[in-house]
């Protein structure tokens, strides 16, 4: 009951729920469909289009289990797990991460927003808050988008940018 | 009353006899040891004579005074070592005529944990053992070890409580923490860069398995336990583990504070012992 009215169930609940699983059902469902009514996927049941979508951002909702990462270490704590790392040590190490994690989820979500604004033809000349024009030559190269994405977090959590 | 202070007198006495019988055990190895030291020091003395040397302490080894100090502070030791485990003793008797249990599961910790029979209002009491130091392989489970564990186990019913502090408990924390962090990293991997994870093997058996632990999570915490009043001063505190809320009468009891409900429904005051 105390884990219920303390208001952490909720938030489990939320964070636990299986979206993957759901992804894939509503993407065989859709498919599925498409197939029985012989249309090729780009047009029939225009209303579960935008579902995948949603779904997409909703595993979002999954970073809420980053909130239980806060009971976890203080239960780790007590039983004496974390013992071996003194408490000030464990606080050095702790800080960077928070602040390299946060880098790196601003940077993905930002890249994630211009992709599904690139894909929709909302990028353009008058909409340039993308990436800037060397974008173009490192493409291909993941590692180094990722690590344009941490110094975009980093700059716009900085305020500089 | 009578009887009771009787078997008080006769415990006292019994008591008074052991701690003589162990000081005239001290006190005959001293003297045996001295006289060991006496005898030593005259062979010295004489053959110093003989040498033509006249003082015979000077002509004692220092190896010598040393053994005779290693000998006095052994018998030290096993007088105090013998009216420990009087101390011990006379604990463990006075512990099984209140109706308790001398819990040595966990011996791991400095502190002895004591159990009430209070458990048929869903509480127990013991000390706080957080945090606690792993079993050794020295540390051989006793029967009465296993009960506890047993009682640790379950409690009430047949759905467990799990206890935080337990390796299983910790184990769990351990692997959640990791899944965690893995997610905190992956989750934005997977919108910014989601063509990485379209074909990767086994990436969806993974995100199931992550999500079936989280949902037993939830299972668990529902079952376990939780830290209900702490009372640094006593160093002892009140672990809810019934984890529900009780039916019947006893949910009579729920709303009166746990602390006063304690004292209302035990018989006798729990014991404590240990350092």
């Amino acid at each position: 009951m105390r884990y219920m009215t303390g208001g952490w169930f909720f938030l489990d609940f939320v964070a636990a729920v299986p979206l993957s699983a759901i992804f894939e059902m509503v993407k065989a469902i859709e498919g599925a469909t498409d197939v029985a009514e012989g249309q090729d996927g780009a047009g029939g049941l225009a209303k579960l289009n935008h579902i995948p979508r949603i779904l997409k951002i909703s595993k979002l909702l999954r970073l809420l289990r980053v909130v239980k990462l806060t009971s976890l270490t203080r239960r780790l704590e007590e039983s004496g797990v974390l013992k071996v790392v003194s408490p000030p040590v464990l606080r050095l190490i702790r800080y960077p991460f928070i602040l390299l994690f946060m880098w790196h989820w601003m940077g993905c979500i930002w890249l994630f927003i211009y992709q599904r604004e690139e894909a929709d033809g909302e990028i353009g000349p008058d909409n340039f808050w993308g990436p800037p024009d060397y974008w173009a030559d490192i493409e291909g190269d993941d590692f180094h988008r990722w690590l344009y994405a941490i110094y975009w977090g980093l700059v716009a959590s900085g305020v500089v940018g | 009353m009578e009887v009771q202070l009787g078997e008080q007198v006769v415990g006292e006495l019994k008591r008074m006899n052991a701690s003589i019988e162990a000081l005239q055990h001290s006190v005959g190895a001293l003297q045996r040891s001295q006289a060991q030291l006496v005898a030593k020091f005259e062979d010295n003395g004489t053959q110093s004579q003989k040498s033509g040397s006249a003082d015979g302490l000077a002509a004692l080894a220092p190896s010598d005074l040393e053994a005779g100090d290693e000998l006095i502070d052994h018998e030290l030791q096993n007088q105090l070592s013998a009216l420990k485990a009087a101390q011990k003793q006379e604990a463990l008797k006075m512990l099984s005529a209140r109706g308790g249990t001398f819990c040595k599961s966990r011996a791991r910790t400095q502190a002895c944990c004591v159990v009430t029979s209070d458990d048929q209002h869903g509480i127990r009491q013991r000390r706080p053992s957080w945090p606690s130091v792993p079993r050794t392989s020295k540390d051989p489970k006793t029967t009465s070890q296993r009960a506890e564990s047993r009682r640790r186990l379950s409690v009430r019913g047949k759905c467990p409580i799990f206890m935080p502090d337990t390796p299983l408990m910790r184990m769990w924390s351990s692997w959640l923490t990791l899944l965690v962090m893995i997610s905190c990293v992956v989750v934005p991997l997977q919108l910014g860069f989601e063509h990485l994870f379209e074909d990767l093997p086994g990436w969806t058996t993974f995100t199931f398995f992550a999500d079936a632990c989280f949902l037993v999570d939830m299972g668990v915490n529902f079952r376990t336990a939780f830290e209900k009043e702490a009372r640094r001063a006593s160093r002892t505190y009140l672990v809810d583990t019934s984890g529900v809320r009780p039916m019947g009468a006893r949910a009579l009891t729920w709303r009166i504070p746990t602390a006063l409900r304690g004292k209302l429904c035990a018989t006798r005051r729990p014991l404590r012992c240990g350092t």
